[in-house]
C-alpha cells in the first residue's frame, strides 16, 4: 500500500479520518489486503503502548515530594499563624499591662541617689532603640527590689507574648541581665530562653 | 458543527448495506472486543466464539443504531451482554454434559484455556512489548511526543496540534510516521521469529 493510504489507515485508527477520505480507504483495503494486516498492527501498537503504561509501577515519588514540600511550608505557617491569631489579643494585653506596670513602678519609686543600675553601654543600646517613652525612661535609677520585680514580670510574661512583642522586650531583658550581674542576685532570675 | 468521525461514516455505510465498511470496523475493534470478552469468560477458545457472536449481533443491530453513543461504546455493550449470556447458558448446562473426566478432549480444552498463560505466549507478548518500547524510544522527539500524546494521553489531533504548536496535518503525519517506524520493528521481529521457527 502507498504511504498516503497507510497514513489514512493511521488516521482511521485514531477516528480522525475525514469523511471524504473514507471511501478511498475502503476501496484501497479491498484492492490491497495488506492494509488489513497493517490496520490491525497499528491498533496493536497502541494497545501495547497503553499496556506498557499500565504495567509501569505506580510511582508516587513526585507526589510524595510535592506533598512533603507543601507540608514543610505549611507546618510553620499553620503552627504560628493560628497561634498568632489566637494569642494576638493576649500579646497585646500583656504588652499593655507591662507598659502600665512600668509606669506605675517608675512613678512610685523614690527619687533618691542610688548607684547606676544599668551599664552605660546597655543603656545606650536601649536608648538607641528608643521607640517608646518607656525605654527612654528606663535609665532612671531603680531599687534592686523594684528592678527585680520588673524583670521577673517581664520574664514571666514572655511566654504569653508574640515574637514581635518579645523582640521589643528583649532589649529590656538584656538590661535586666546586666542588672542581675551587677547585683549578684541569681536567686531571683532565670531569664534564659 | 463537528465533522463526523470516521467510525460514524463507516456505520452509515454499513447501514446503507456496505459490508466492507463493517469489515474495517471489525478489524479496528476485534482485539479490544476479544480482550474484553476474554476477561469476562476467561476461556480463550470460548472468547473467540463469543466475540464473533458479538460482532454478528452488532452487524444485525446496526440498522437500529442511532448514534446516541459512540460506536465503540455501543459495541462494547454488545460484547459485555453477549459474554454474560454465554456465562449464564454455560451455568445452565448439566455437569455431566459439561465435563467428563474420562474424555481426553476435556484435557485438550483445559490446555487451550491456559494458552494465554503459557510461557511461550507470555514470552511473545513480552518480546512485542520490548520491541515497541525500543522503537518508540528510538523515534525523533516530535514523532514520539505526537504518538504518546495520542495513544497514552488520548488527545485528539486538534489537541495535539495545540500542544505541539503545529498544524493538524503535521500531527497526522507525525503519528503515521511513528507507527510506520514501530511497524517496521514488529516486522523485523516477525521475520526473526519465523526464521527461528524454520530452524
Amino acid at each position: 500500500m502507498s504511504k498516503p493510504i497507510d497514513e489514512q489507515l493511521s488516521a482511521f485508527v485514531d477516528d480522525e479520518l475525514p469523511a471524504r477520505e473514507v471511501d478511498l480507504l475502503l476501496r484501497q483495503i479491498e484492492r490491497d489486503p495488506s492494509g488489513r494486516g497493517r490496520l490491525v498492527r497499528y491498533v496493536l501498537i497502541g494497545d501495547t503502548l497503553r499496556d506498557s503504561a499500565r504495567r509501569a509501577a505506580p510511582d508516587t515519588r513526585l507526589a510524595d515530594r510535592v506533598r512533603s514540600a507543601l507540608e514543610s511550608e505549611a507546618a510553620p505557617a499553620s503552627a504560628l499563624r493560628p497561634a498568632w491569631h489566637r494569642r494576638g489579643w493576649m500579646a497585646g494585653a500583656a504588652a499593655a499591662v507591662a507598659g502600665v506596670a512600668m509606669f506605675v513602678l517608675l512613678g512610685t519609686l523614690p527619687r533618691q541617689s542610688e548607684p547606676q543600675l544599668v551599664p552605660a553601654d546597655t543603656v545606650a543600646l536601649v536608648a538607641d532603640s528608643a521607640v517608646d517613652p518607656v525605654t527612654t525612661t528606663f535609665p532612671r535609677r531603680l531599687g534592686p527590689a523594684a528592678a527585680a520585680r520588673l524583670t521577673g514580670y517581664l520574664v514571666a510574661h514572655r511566654a504569653h507574648a508574640s515574637d514581635i512583642s518579645l523582640n521589643t522586650m528583649d532589649s529590656r531583658l538584656l538590661a535586666a541581665r546586666a542588672e542581675r550581674a551587677s547585683w549578684s542576685l541569681p536567686q531571683q532570675l532565670s531569664p534564659e530562653r | 458543527m463537528a465533522e463526523q468521525t470516521s467510525d460514524q461514516v463507516l456505520v452509515e455505510r454499513v447501514q446503507g448495506g456496505d459490508r466492507r465498511a463493517f469489515d474495517v470496523l471489525v478489524l479496528k475493534y476485534q482485539q479490544r472486543i476479544l480482550k474484553l470478552i476474554m476477561r469476562l469468560v476467561r476461556n480463550s477458545a470460548d472468547a473467540e466464539d463469543v466475540a464473533q457472536e458479538a460482532f454478528i449481533r452488532a452487524y444485525r443491530a446496526l440498522p437500529s443504531f442511532r448514534g446516541d453513543s459512540a460506536f465503540y461504546t455501543w459495541l462494547y455493550r454488545i460484547g459485555i451482554n453477549t459474554a454474560k449470556n454465554h456465562l449464564v447458558s454455560a451455568q445452565r448446562r448439566p455437569f455431566d454434559q459439561e465435563f467428563d473426566p474420562q474424555d481426553p478432549d476435556n484435557y485438550q480444552i483445559n490446555a487451550r484455556f491456559r494458552d494465554e498463560e503459557t510461557p511461550e505466549g507470555l514470552a511473545l507478548q513480552e518480546e512485542l512489548r520490548v520491541t515497541v518500547e525500543r522503537a518508540i524510544a528510538a523515534l525523533p522527539d516530535d514523532l514520539r511526543t505526537a504518538i504518546m500524546l495520542r495513544e497514552i494521553d488520548g488527545l485528539s489531533y486538534e489537541q495535539i496540534a495545540q500542544a505541539m504548536d503545529c498544524p493538524v496535518g503535521t500531527v497526522r503525519s507525525r503519528i503515521f510516521r511513528a507507527r510506520e517506524a514501530v511497524d517496521r520493528s514488529i516486522d523485523q521481529l516477525n521475520g526473526v521469529g519465523e526464521q527461528a521457527g524454520r530452524k
